[in-house]
């Protein structure tokens, strides 16, 4: 039921965004290229950022850098259950959302979306927001001259969340 | 984000070096390049749809109705004698496109609102309320993580909505952990 209730949201949502279009009387066809122009546009800004994260990734994990920084700790991680692929996202996740966009695809071409560390990074990018971006475009347009705690916060926040997804992931909620 | 970068690559190639393996680098920054070209090709179709739908909602009243229902339950997290009117409107509208996804409104509204408390506040410090505003919008509210489900359909997953439920558990903890403790510093730091 709730199963169904999932696979449902996102034909519900189509559904409803459409008919409320169409009943209010908007030109929702031409609405719809407007808005698409306006995600290639994104797709074309943030081709370079996959790009350099792709490539700095890849990198790690072909020169086996990542295996070799990563050995004193690895007896650790696998004690706490935290596959070595979900490393990097844990650490850019709050910085950069097109870095962690392309993590998140390297993670699923290499070892699918439906293994432990892919659904961990699912619920990792869905459960928490790019937290830098966020707090310098908003503090910029205020024009304030500190932070306070904000960023403090924010990254606890993260922190905890994040430490969240892998242990429901791990107890094998999904 | 320039020096984590830096850094990154730069060890990686030293490493490559003391393993005898500089070849490495080579191939995989080829065969990278080429898998970055393909992850945004996976990703583009998606990224255009969703934002095409969401651009017909944006011109919707849909997002006003729901914005003035909410509006009561977002109140009730600020201090009110410190926002006016325009600043109450726009913050409600910005949590409400947070919550459908609709991240160019949640952008654009989340700016008029801070600008609307910047107004009246008068130190050059962010305000108790700004400070909360911007902690729950670092806090993701998304209810239908539609690109993550779009992504995982995409890469092959047997069950792409399934994160569902784990994605709003971590949400949520991640929005009382970050209420709580603005809360805590907002009384430390001045």
């Amino acid at each position: 039921m709730l199963n169904y209730i999932a696979v449902s949201t996102i034909p519900i949502m189509i559904f409803i965004i459409i008919i409320v279009g169409v009943k209010e009387k908007k030109d929702v066809y031409n609405l719809f290229i407007e808005g698409a122009i306006d995600g290639l546009k994104i797709v074309y800004k943030i081709f370079p950022y996959v790009l350099g994260i792709t490539v700095a990734i890849g990198l790690l994990r072909n020169t086996n850098a990542l295996n070799i920084i990563l050995t004193p700790v690895i007896p650790l991680l696998n004690k706490l259950g935290v596959p070595m692929d979900i490393i990097p996202l844990m650490a850019l996740r709050p910085l950069s959302g097109a870095a962690s966009t392309s993590l998140v695809m390297d993670i699923f071409k290499n070892s699918g979306p439906d293994s432990i560390s892919g659904k961990m990074a699912s619920v990792i990018m869905g459960g928490t927001e790019t937290t830098l971006y966020t707090i310098t475009i908003l503090f910029a347009a205020a024009k304030t001259k500190s932070l306070r705690g904000t960023l403090i916060a924010g990254l606890l926040a993260d922190s905890v969340a994040i430490i969240t997804a892998i242990i429901l992931i791990n107890i094998g909620i999904i | 984000m320039s020096k984590i970068w830096s850094c990154i690559i730069l060890i990686s190639i030293i490493i490559a070096f003391l393993t005898g393996n500089p070849n490495a680098v080579t191939s995989s920054v080829m065969s990278e390049s080429k898998i970055a070209v393909e992850n945004i090709i996976t990703l583009t179709g998606m990224m255009c749809f969703w934002s095409g739908l969401f651009k017909i909602f944006e011109n919707t009243s849909l997002l006003e109705k729901l914005s003035n229902k909410i509006n009561k339950l977002v109140l009730r997290f600020f201090d009110k004698n410190e926002l006016t009117k325009e600043a109450e409107k726009n913050m409600s509208l910005n949590i409400t496109s947070n919550i459908l996804g609709i991240g160019n409104a949640a952008t654009v509204n989340g700016i008029k609102a801070i600008e609307a408390m910047a107004k009246v506040n008068k130190s050059d410090k962010p305000s108790n309320n700004m400070t909360k505003f911007v902690l729950i919008n670092t806090a993701s509210l998304q209810l239908i993580p539609t690109s993550m489900i779009a992504l995982r359909t995409l890469y092959g997953s047997s069950n792409p909505t399934n994160i569902l439920i784990p994605v709003w558990i971590v949400t949520i903890v991640a929005l009382v952990v970050g209420l709580v403790s603005i809360s805590i510093l907002n009384k430390i730091i001045k």
